[in-house]
């Protein structure tokens, strides 16, 4: 247990050592800078794959933290995936930011609170937690992505609009590329999500075990859904869906966290 | 071999003077054969561009003097020794080196970091090189400036930014929607400059380009010129429904587009981005608009500003560029010097290789029986004398050169092996 410990704080200091190559490729564009980069963020994927799988086989597949180091693990990977198709160079530092996040979450979870996924409500079906769990993050970690490039957005719509300096608004995408991969995120997520929700809300409601939390996620689901309503139909674009888009993860990760912290 | 390069730029001559210079694509092979009829000169090339006027040329031992070379320049302008000198810079060995690598890079264009230049010099000496006149010194210095250029385009950020009011347009256009052959452009009125920005977007890839004008005839003349749609003013409303991108460039006294009209048109878009280039004066399109969503003005002078800080950022990449450019002249001119080295090495190889050939031939006459292993240790046991015995010679040789004194050890080691009494030196 104390070596694996050690080995999720290590794979939660390669994020950050990619996080921070990133920042510093994002500060200084050196070509060198950005290899290095992606380098090490492709060794950190590597990494927690292993470190997952290892999880998994020890038959800790349903810990808090796995489910977190999955999400990190994830969202950097569709980073690289993405980076192949979209110029979206500057969205690393941004991207693998949250995966620090995300891991070192994991490492903390996994030191003060193994274990608490055994907790299961009573009459709960045992088959029916993973799976709820499992798409519940998917969907997280899909909207974590699209509040990354959100935010990204944000940044450099007010740089348009203030005319700042070129430097750093020529790092970052083109808002028409950053909209596009932030509706992407949500039209992903959502689908898993709701069906968590509804698989969460079903067992909540059979076994009358409604808590707060629920409440938190139906809320945020309303937040997303109306993201793709006001998206699809009205047009929003732009800094309206990227604040909703944030909010929305906000709250998802307030559900994320009392389950963590409380165990499903 | 010197190196030597002499010309005229934009910063030492007068246009009047660079114009007589001008030398065409087909008559640089010509000009820099003329350049060979100066004693020793082994290889030279001759660049034109309306920036400068370049002869490089490689001489044996030592270079002519700086009259005769100011000659060689002036012959190529057909003008005289006096005209030409006030205005001509000349740099030999490693300043010239120096000097082709800062010319390749775009350090001495006027607007530092134009990618033009590479090409130029690349086609020049092209010409030249197939006119015979170019050889293997001048060839290995271009391929190593064409390499430093790459180098300094991808480490540094010299090239990166646009410094044309044109060009900083089209690189914001491209920071809003990405690829521009999605994107509808609207010029409205026929400035100059409008027309200009109308045509550099039509060149990236716009889909699709509309011209309105108070004056429909003119707007069906422009559109025809850009290859555009020509409308009229009156319709000014719907055209900025559909368009992305809004070029204004009229002589209309007041906004053309204003606030409240737009507040109306952003939701009948559908919150699609707009970006207003207003390059009017007096400007056309009301600066609060850059307040709604999704909508982004710019007006002559933000473009100047942008353009004035790309540049100012292009002088500062340019200091690291320049600290690059001088290592690989550095490194150019010491690999140049290592390879001066080589014919006495070869020299030398061959005479040991022929007379441990000569002394194993007549050993083995003597030493008959030998079977074929005893055969084999007798031809090691010469080679392994001869590699050793060449080996401190060789290193010697090397370092010479790498210290900037290979003649001399060459002239020794010739000497004391007695290289030129077999085979003339190189």
């Amino acid at each position: 247990m104390g070596a694996m410990l050690n080995l999720l704080t290590l794979g939660a200091g390669l994020f950050g050592l990619s996080t921070l190559l990133y920042l510093g490729a994002l500060w200084r564009p050196r070509p060198s800078l950005e290899r290095a980069a992606h380098a090490a963020l492709s060794v950190t994927i590597a990494v927690w794959i292993g470190l997952l799988t290892h999880q998994a086989l020890a038959g800790l597949g349903g810990t808090p933290r796995f489910w977190l180091g999955l999400s990190a693990l994830t969202l950097s990977a569709l980073y690289i995936a993405l980076r192949t198709r979209y110029p979206i160079e500057s969205l690393g530092s941004f991207v693998a930011a949250l995966s620090t996040l995300l891991a070192v979450f994991a490492a903390v979870n996994s030191q003060e609170l193994g274990g608490a996924h055994h907790a299961l409500p009573e009459g709960v079906h045992a088959w029916l937690l993973p799976v709820h769990v499992g798409l519940a993050f998917l969907g997280v970690t899909a909207f974590a992505f699209s509040t990354a490039v959100s935010v990204v957005y944000l940044l450099q719509a007010r740089m348009l609009k203030q005319k700042a300096k070129p430097a750093l608004r020529r790092r970052l995408p083109p808002l028409d590329v950053l909209d596009h991969l932030a509706l992407r995120g949500v039209l992903v997520g959502f689908p898993p999500y709701t069906v968590a929700l509804l698989l969460g809300s079903f067992e909540a409601f059979r076994t009358d075990a409604v808590r707060p939390s629920y409440l938190v996620a139906l809320v945020s689901w309303l937040v997303y859904g109306v993201v793709l309503q006001a998206r699809l139909t009205a047009g929003w674009r732009g800094r309206r869906a990227a604040g909703l888009t944030t909010v929305g993860l906000l709250m998802c990760l307030g559900v994320v966290a009392q389950y963590a912290l409380r165990g499903a | 071999m010197n190196l030597v390069v002499v010309g005229l730029s934009h910063k030492t001559a007068p246009v009047a003077l660079r114009e007589r210079f001008a030398v065409p694509d087909d008559a640089l092979g010509d000009a820099a054969g003329r350049v060979r009829l100066v004693d020793g000169c082994r290889e030279s090339f001759v660049v034109s561009t309306c920036n400068r006027v370049e002869v490089y040329a490689a001489f044996d031992g030592e270079r002519p003097s700086d009259d005769a070379l100011t000659d060689v320049l002036a012959s190529v302008g057909q003008a005289t020794r006096g005209q030409v000198s006030p205005h001509a810079y000349l740099h030999a060995g490693p300043e010239a080196v120096r000097h082709l690598f800062r010319v390749a890079s775009s350090l001495d264009s006027l607007v530092v970091g134009e990618p033009q230049i590479l090409g130029q010099l690349k086609s020049a000496f092209e010409a030249c090189r197939s006119a015979g006149q170019a050889g293997p010194v001048l060839t290995r210095a271009l391929d190593r400036a064409i390499g430093v250029a790459r180098k300094v385009r991808t480490e540094t950020g010299i090239g990166r930014s646009s410094v044309s009011v044109s060009s900083v347009a089209v690189d914001l256009a491209r920071q809003i929607f990405g690829d521009l052959s999605a994107c509808a452009v609207l010029l409205v009125g026929a400035g100059k400059m409008g027309e200009l920005a109308a045509r550099h977007f039509k060149t990236h890839g716009a889909r699709e380009l509309l011209v309105a004008n108070r004056n429909f005839d003119r707007a069906r003349a422009l559109a025809s010129a850009l290859g555009g749609h020509p409308r009229g003013l009156d319709e000014l409303d719907g055209l900025l429904q559909q368009a992305d991108i809004v070029v204004t460039s009229t002589g209309a006294p007041g906004y053309l587009v204003t606030t409240s009209a737009m507040r109306r048109i952003v939701p009948a878009r559908k919150y699609r981005p707009i970006f207003f280039i207003d390059i009017a004066v007096p400007r056309n399109v009301e600066p609060t608009i850059n307040a709604l969503e999704n909508a982004y003005v710019y007006d002559v002078d933000d473009l100047s500003g942008i353009a004035n800080e790309n540049l100012a950022e292009r002088r500062r990449e340019a200091e690291a560029a320049e600290q690059l450019v001088a290592d690989e002249a550095g490194r150019f001119l010491r690999d140049l010097a290592g390879q001066s080295a080589a014919p006495t090495i070869q020299a030398l190889r061959r005479k040991a290789d022929a007379i441990r050939d000569a002394e194993l031939e007549r050993a083995m006459r003597r030493l008959t029986g030998l079977d074929e292993k005893q055969r084999k240790a007798i031809e090691m046991l010469a080679d392994g004398i001869t590699n050793k015995l060449l080996h401190g010679a060789f290193t010697t040789l090397k370092d010479a050169a790498r210290d900037d004194r290979p003649d001399a050890s060459a002239a020794l080691v010739r000497q004391i092996f007695r290289l030129d009494d077999e085979e003339p030196a190189p």
